[in-house]
């Protein structure tokens, strides 16, 4: 029979397991060193930077590999939030940040229509664009289709319904079927550990950690949100999840100040008029709506009563309304908090 | 009869002899505690995570041992010496390669079983929802998978020199996953011409992304295992291409001069 007294690893494996090995002991400092870069400001709103990153060769290489495999690792997010489905990616970000749940959010993933004041405020602005943007994301649970393809579109007979018996799949005509948040987490991790400028990553996770609603949970995103803020000094949509969070925890002061920082940022960035482009899109202006929204809102949380409270909204609603031109929706707020304050003195 | 279930034994004697596999399962575990070493804001209980990357990692480290397995079995009885002896015995050539596949299929069978030891152990230890059918028609699947691939290395180092047949076992098994996507994607795109190419594409090259069961495993709190009539229907999948694979093999064995 086959005897070999004396037998050696093959050359390849070994060379194999020692690569293994060293990449092995180098990923604790690879993962802190990316963490620790300081990154320049967020892709989206500073063409600048993106210009500066763009002109080294190199830098564009391994910025691309670095945003590819984020985008990949939020493609996932997408398909675990359908129970493996493989829906067609969505080649908007934008609309891929809004897959899943936040279909029913702001980009923020602040949930519209809540039955409190503050976020039924917030969902002023999801009304204005009902027609348009949220209209679709309704819509766009009917159409997106699968990446495997259905029977009726399939050329590759027996293999294709193979397929679609070992693979997640389900009918694209059928409702989309959302299931657990949290599962994702991970992978938002690793998406702004692949590229820490993926500011979607930074707020969905940390929407995702807001959902569990425990004192720990809460900390985290909020950890989570400053390392998002570190890496990407001007996404003000990072500063206004930070206000939410911090709200929620109590700290009512800090989420004011991180409110106006976010009112601060979006105003720096916001063309004249909101005028909706590549630069600045529909989500962008839905989260500078919150954002002064929510900054108006939290003076009257802080006043000691409700009468100056709703003064004190009304006066900074004045100051961000003077900034922000053609945004309806502060004036029906102002609207509304004038009713209220009325009311209250009429008490 | 039982001189292929005796060559298949000192097959899987000397592979779990060498520590190859205990060395492959150790890194692969390795690879997987560094993932999961990463913090992930504190939480526990995240075992869709785990099950998705360990699988990953356990899948491709059994497919990648099993080629290796399985191309450098042929070429070194020439290389030693050991097959003319053996042969000079009253064992058929064909019985001698089955005994060297079952051997191989064996070994792939200890290295999954390994790998499937610890990925139960961290499953329950995270409390992921664990579906049996499900995780065993895996294991049956990738059995399967790692069939077709043994066949292939064994045909591929018959005419190639090991590390080409090592490596385009490789190859053909990480394209493998993406072709059926790719041709599926493309089909609308391409002329007539190029339909037909692609579909032949797809009927020639094993498409192991069939035989992967791993997503449905990770999501087994909304998928129920597979019907009798699919499973009878990928077993005879596997079994086509695995069959065609050791057949040319054979051919190409039996031409070799000695």
């Amino acid at each position: 029979m086959t005897q070999h007294a004396q037998t050696t690893v093959p050359r390849i494996i070994r060379i194999a397991l020692c690569g293994a090995t060293l990449l092995f002991a180098f990923v604790p400092a690879v993962l802190d060193f990316a963490a620790r870069q300081d990154t320049p400001a967020a892709r989206l709103s500073d063409f600048a930077a993106q210009q500066r990153r763009n002109s080294s060769a190199i830098a564009t290489i391994l910025g691309e590999f670095r945003t590819n495999l984020s985008d990949m690792l939020f493609i996932k997010t997408e398909r675990y939030l359908h129970g493996g489905v493989a829906y067609m990616p969505h080649i908007d970000a934008d609309e891929l940040a809004a897959s899943g749940n936040i279909a029913h959010m702001t980009q923020t993933g602040e949930k519209a229509g809540q039955s409190d004041e503050t976020t039924t405020s917030v969902s002023i602005a999801a009304n204005d664009r009902k027609s348009s943007a949220t209209a679709e994301h309704d819509d766009h649970h009917e159409e997106v289709s699968t990446l495997i393809r259905t029977p009726e579109n399939d050329f590759r007979g027996v293999l294709g319904k193979l397929e679609r018996e070992v693979k997640p799949w389900r009918d694209p005509r059928l409702p989309h079927e959302h299931i657990g948040g949290v599962e994702l987490l991970p992978w938002y991790r690793l998406a702004t550990l692949a590229d820490p400028k993926n500011v979607r990553a930074y707020m969905i996770g940390a929407w995702w950690l807001k959902t569990l609603h425990t004192q720990q949970a809460l900390r985290e995103a909020v950890k989570f949100i400053e390392e998002g803020l570190h890496h990407n000094k001007t996404a003000f949509q990072l500063e206004l999840m930070r206000g939410y969070i911090l709200r929620e925890l109590g700290e009512k002061e800090e989420a004011a100040k991180a409110f106006d920082r976010a009112v601060e940022l979006a105003k720096q960035q916001r063309p004249a008029g909101g005028l909706i482009g590549r630069n600045w899109t529909i989500y962008n202006e839905e989260d500078a709506l919150a954002a002064c929204t929510m900054s108006a809102l939290m003076r009257r949380e802080l006043a000691a009563n409700d009468t100056d409270g709703i003064k004190a909204a009304l006066e900074r609603l004045a100051m961000v309304k003077q900034e922000f031109d053609n945004m309806p929706a502060l004036e029906r707020l102002e609207r509304s908090l004038r009713a209220q304050l009325e009311t209250a003195s009429q008490k | 009869m039982r001189a292929a279930w005796l060559i298949a034994r000192s097959v899987l004697v000397e592979a779990v002899r060498r520590k190859e596999i205990y060395a492959i399962v150790l890194v692969s575990c390795l690879v997987i505690a560094g993932v999961m070493s990463i913090d992930f804001f504190g939480l526990r209980g995240l075992s869709k995570f785990y099950c998705e990357v360990s699988l990953a990692v356990m899948s491709t480290a059994a497919a990648l041992t099993t080629i290796v397995l399985a191309a450098r079995q042929l070429p070194r009885e020439f290389e030693a010496r050991t097959i003319y002896p053996l042969l000079a015995k009253p064992v058929s050539r064909a019985t001698f390669m089955a005994g060297k596949l079952l051997g191989v299929m064996l070994a792939a069978a200890f290295c999954f079983a390994l790998f499937m030891a610890v990925y139960i152990g961290g499953a329950v230890y995270m409390g992921s929802h664990l579906s049996l059918g499900l995780l065993l028609q895996f294991v049956y699947l990738q059995l399967l998978a790692l069939l077709i691939l043994a066949t292939l290395a064994f045909w591929l180092s018959l005419w190639l020199n090991l590390d080409a047949a090592i490596t385009l076992g490789a190859v053909l098994y990480f394209a493998a996953s993406i072709i059926m996507t790719s041709v599926s994607y493309l089909y609308d795109y391409v002329s007539n011409a190029g339909k037909v190419v692609l579909k032949t594409i797809l009927y020639v090259v094993p498409q192991l992304r069939l035989l992967d069961l791993s997503e449905k495993v990770v999501h087994s709190d909304v998928w129920k295992p597979l019907g009798i009539s699919t499973i009878a229907a990928l077993t005879i999948y596997a079994a086509v291409y695995a069959t065609l694979y050791f057949a040319l093999a054979y051919l190409s064995f039996r031409r070799k001069p000695l």
